[in-house]
């Protein structure tokens, strides 16, 4: 058989033809079915495609901003950075069935069962609002190399090294650099049109929160293409990140870490000042947390632990208002001094107690100081002296005389949180209380008692203008502001507020008694005394409770003991520094505060320094 | 003498040259898919061969070649090949090397056998006998490749509904057959519905209704309309496709080369090889039409059915006109079978155009 073309008529060809331009209208049919569905779909709708696309492949990854540094007058580091692995997911990525797995191959490398990483996972996730969810951070380097080695296996996990806050001092600082923590939903609500993400930190208290503006840096953007798997394939742009500007303080690192520790488990505040320009050397506060637990999180049970502490863990107690005691019956002599009630000579009888009407006023020591002059009560801390001098003052003449030493508002630090204090006076009794200013209530304010309240800072501050010639300068600690090049962008330096009311012969009276405080026979500030260097202080004994009689502290129960003063500078010829401690229901100013005083200040004039 | 080189003169060139401009764009298209990987080359490799495929096709004499029992012995041959498939459950003839995929033949062989049917049929108009020939040459190929490949065996039977179509069915017929498919598609509907296999059914819901399927069935619609649809009057640029190059486009080397290629090209790129398939096409028929050669018009007319659906499919597809077949493009999509199988066609097609006014 063989297919060889024969010339037939062809019987099919009119059926053929006719079927074959049907067909051919059919197929120009259905090809301009198809080019008008193409335009449609890439003239008409492109942008919202190429929108689509976008949206799909390109991601925004924000890049963290290092905070800037804190330094000390040494150049030594308070606050810095160092990197830290942090995990995140995609939870677009990891989810259902297929994000199980992932879990589970994390949950292995992790070291943890999958029902609490998972649990853990949804729980972030709700938070994280869409966004990258964290799952753990800090992590090891052992367990990054892991995760990595595995990324293939992982879509949609990621390894972030961030910056993470670093303080070398730890707990002694606590108070005064403060520390960051995660912002937390309402404040990222409030702040997220400034750009901050649900993982960001934010400055909580001293430093950290004071400078914020100045610390935090600008964030970076990249713009990403990320594949079907979540993966990172090439960057289309990127705006780096601006790194905060660091902070030169006046703070000396060692001073603060010696004092923090000299206060052991005690609950109190030092602060050092230098007379001569009110610079801050330390402001201590204990006892301090580490300031790195705050970036991880509290438990509850951790977090009870600290707000329950009697001890106040998380006050800055230099910077909050007590009863000042005995210290403020300087305040008391220069106003006595100055408005001539009084000659420095004149002595004044002290049987152990001093009569006003009805009342009886107890001396803290019962039998008496028998015949003082204005030096020997201060030497002595004799209370029969002050109520008698405060009486003949009045209450006018004193709360006038105790605000022109700065007292009864801040101090001028700019420290968040610090306290005014309270100076008494009849228009704040009439104003809170509706009752008119009792005359008892003098003599309760001249031994620094009664409703009279006053911060370790302001102390330090006042100490400072007497012993400098009644300079009243406000305490300052920043020195430097400059950018991550050491580009300077802002200095500091010392500011006057003012001058003490009082002639120079007063001020160097009041010196003459604090001399004698500490190196007299009978001063109580003795524990202060050094050898080779004279030092000047004066010792304090704040009543917590009123009394009918005398009571060893150390018999107290700890929240009803005294809270114990010592205010001292150093050399007293040509003052250097001032050094104010407080301890805390400490018992008597004497023997609670004053050899703190003494150990700091020997170790800071021998300068042999040990931490312990 | 098989071939006869005298008579090279007198092909179509615009076929010619359509098929050209179609295989440097697959050719481009593999490279920017694979990013110059293996299947690129393979590619590359499967044109040199259909090239050569091509060449025999042209310059042989298809009369003879094409003899009842050459094609009827293949065709034999070729259900065995098949239903050692469908006991093997694949699609796929894997021999040391390479892998076959018959079905990709079985249209040429379908071709060929109809184009002979209609030949030797005596008379005008679809007669009993024609009709039983036809259906009963097609009916095997189109289980046996249904069973492994359900879209393949749906495009033999588009081939062997096209040919019932120019063998003469009556318009009555077709009236009447698309009737009682409607009547029984309304009365069985919900039965055969639940015959369907499930990834079938949800290719259809898929396709009513991409976004309430976004995760898994609508993902390989929502993906190709992205990438269609961003590449905008000009394209992204060559290698330069979001969806393709990051791997959002799933099958990017096979069923979905056309999102690439509009992706990376634009609607002026898409529209040049849509206007070229429209071209391919037609001239094949316009040889259909005026070749005084019966046996000739019938395989031209079944090659450009074949192109026809395999190109409205795919790209209906793609574009959200039908749903979504797995149906590769012609030199567009990658595959060796199909590259080889198609430019075979071709080359026939060329063959035949030589004789348009040849008497002899």
């Amino acid at each position: 058989m063989s297919l060889r073309y024969q010339r037939v008529p062809d019987p099919d060809r009119d059926i053929l033809e006719r079927r074959l331009r049907l067909i051919s209208l059919f197929v120009i049919f259905v090809f301009a079915g198809l080019l008008l569905k193409l335009f449609f779909l890439q003239i008409i709708k492109g942008p919202y495609y190429r929108e689509l696309a976008q949206k799909r492949s390109l991601r925004v990854i924000s890049l963290p901003a290092p905070r800037g540094n804190i330094y000390d007058r040494r150049g030594l580091l308070l606050a810095g950075n160092t990197p830290s692995f942090a995990l995140f997911l995609d939870p677009r990525l990891v989810k259902g069935k297929k994000g199980d797995a992932i879990l589970q191959r994390l949950a292995q490398i992790l070291g943890e069962d999958f029902p609490s990483l998972k649990q853990r996972y949804l729980i972030a996730r709700r938070k994280s609002a869409g966004n990258q969810v964290l799952l753990a951070e800090d992590l090891d380097r052992d367990v990054v190399a892991r995760i990595e080695a595995r990324r293939y296996f992982l879509p949609g996990v990621e390894i972030k090294v961030e910056p993470r806050r670093f303080y070398p001092l730890g707990e002694a600082a606590f108070h005064l650099v403060g520390y960051v923590s995660r912002i937390n939903a309402k404040e990222l609500q409030r702040l997220a049109s400034q750009g901050f993400g649900p993982d960001d930190f934010l400055g909580r208290s001293g430093l950290e929160a004071q400078f914020e503006r100045l610390l935090r840096g600008k964030k970076g953007r990249r713009l990403v293409e990320v594949d079907a798997l979540g993966r990172i394939r090439r960057v289309v742009a990127e705006e780096p990140p601006q790194i905060g500007k660091s902070i030169l303080l006046t703070i000396d690192s060692i001073f603060e870490k010696v004092a923090y520790n000299l206060l052991e488990d005690r609950s109190g505040a030092i602060v050092l000042l230098d007379p001569r320009d009110g610079r801050l050397l330390a402001l201590v506060s204990a006892p301090g947390v580490d300031p790195h637990r705050f970036l991880k999180g509290f438990s509850f049970e951790e977090w009870k632990k600290i707000t329950t502490d009697i001890k106040h863990p998380l006050l800055n107690k230099a910077i909050l208002a007590y009863h000042p005691g005995s210290t403020f019956k300087l305040v008391t002599a220069m106003a006595a001094l100055e408005k001539r009630v009084i000659s420095p000579t004149k002595e004044i009888f002290c049987p152990g107690f001093y009569r006003l009407g009805r009342r009886v006023f107890r001396c803290w020591r019962s039998w008496g100081h028998g015949k003082v002059d204005l030096i020997k009560a201060i030497e002595v801390s004799c209370d029969t002296y002050f109520y008698r001098v405060g009486e003949l003052v009045g209450i006018d003449t004193l709360s006038q005389f105790a605000r022109a030493c700065g007292f009864g508002r801040p101090t001028g630090l700019g420290f968040p949180g610090e306290k005014s204090g309270l100076v008494p006076d009849r228009a704040w009794k009439l104003r809170v209380f509706k009752v008119p200013w009792q005359k008892g209530e003098t003599l309760n304010v001249a031994i620094g008692q009664g409703a009279l309240m006053a911060t370790p800072l302001q102390l330090a501050k006042f100490l400072a203008a007497v012993v400098n010639g009644g300079h009243l300068y406000k305490p300052w600690y920043v020195y430097q502001v400059f950018d991550p090049y050491g580009e300077i962008l802002e200095e500091y330096g010392p500011k006057l507020e003012g001058n003490l009311p009082a002639h120079p012969n007063t001020l160097r009276l009041l010196k003459k008694g604090l001399v004698a405080a500490v190196n007299g026979k009978e001063g109580t500030g003795k524990a202060a005394k050094l050898e080779k260097v004279t030092v000047g202080g004066k010792t304090g004994t704040a009543q917590i409770v009123g009394m009918k009689k005398r009571i060893k502290s150390e018999k107290l129960p700890y929240l009803k003991r005294d809270h114990a003063w010592f205010i001292a500078y150093a050399p007293a010829s040509k003052p250097e520094i001032v050094m104010v401690v407080f301890v805390e229901h400490g018992g008597h100013g004497g023997s609670a505060a004053a050899p703190l005083a003494g150990k700091f200040l020997k170790m800071y004039f021998e300068g042999r320094w040990s931490s312990s | 003498m098989v071939f006869k080189l005298k008579k090279f003169g007198g092909i179509s060139w615009s076929v010619l040259l359509l098929t050209f401009f179609l295989l440097i764009a697959g050719a481009l298209n593999q490279a920017s898919a694979s990013m110059g990987g293996i299947l690129f080359k393979k590619q590359l490799l499967w044109f040199t061969l259909g090239a050569g495929l091509l060449l025999f096709f042209t310059l042989m004499d298809y009369q003879k070649i094409l003899s009842p029992k050459l094609i009827f012995g293949g065709y034999i041959l070729l259900l065995n090949f098949l239903l050692i498939l469908v006991i093997r459950h694949t699609r796929w003839l894997r021999l040391p090397g390479l892998s076959i995929q018959p079905s990709e033949f079985a249209k040429l062989f379908l071709i060929c056998l109809s184009a002979l049917i209609l030949y030797r049929r005596e008379g005008e108009g679809l007669d009993g006998k024609t009709f039983l020939g036809l259906s009963l040459l097609a009916f095997p190929l189109v289980v046996l490749v249904a069973l492994t490949d359900l879209d393949q065996g749906g495009m033999l039977f588009l081939i062997y509904l096209s040919f019932l179509v120019v063998a003469g069915l009556p318009r009555r017929w077709v009236v009447v057959t698309m009737v009682s498919i409607g009547v029984i598609a309304l009365l069985m509907g919900p039965y055969l519905w639940g015959l369907l296999k499930p990834y079938q059914r949800a290719r259809v819901e898929a396709f009513l209704n991409p976004e309430a399927f976004a995760l898994d069935r609508g993902y390989q619609i929502i993906q190709a309309l992205i990438a269609v649809g961003s590449g905008g009057l000009k394209g992204l640029g060559f290698k330069e496709g979001l969806s393709s190059r990051l791997n959002y486009l799933p099958e990017k080397h096979t069923d979905l080369a056309f999102a690439v290629w509009a992706e990376e090209w634009g609607f002026i790129g898409a529209s040049l090889v849509i206007l070229a398939y429209f071209f391919l096409i037609y001239q094949i028929l316009n040889i259909a039409a005026r070749v005084r050669e019966p046996l000739g018009r019938y395989l031209c007319y079944g090659v450009a059915s074949m192109f026809f659906w395999e190109v409205f499919i795919n790209i209906g597809g793609i574009l959200h006109l039908l749903p979504v077949a797995s149906v590769p493009l012609p030199f567009l999509s990658y595959g060796g079978s199909s590259v080889l199988a198609n430019m075979a066609a071709i080359g026939l097609v060329l063959n035949i155009s030589r004789r348009r006014y040849s008497f002899r």
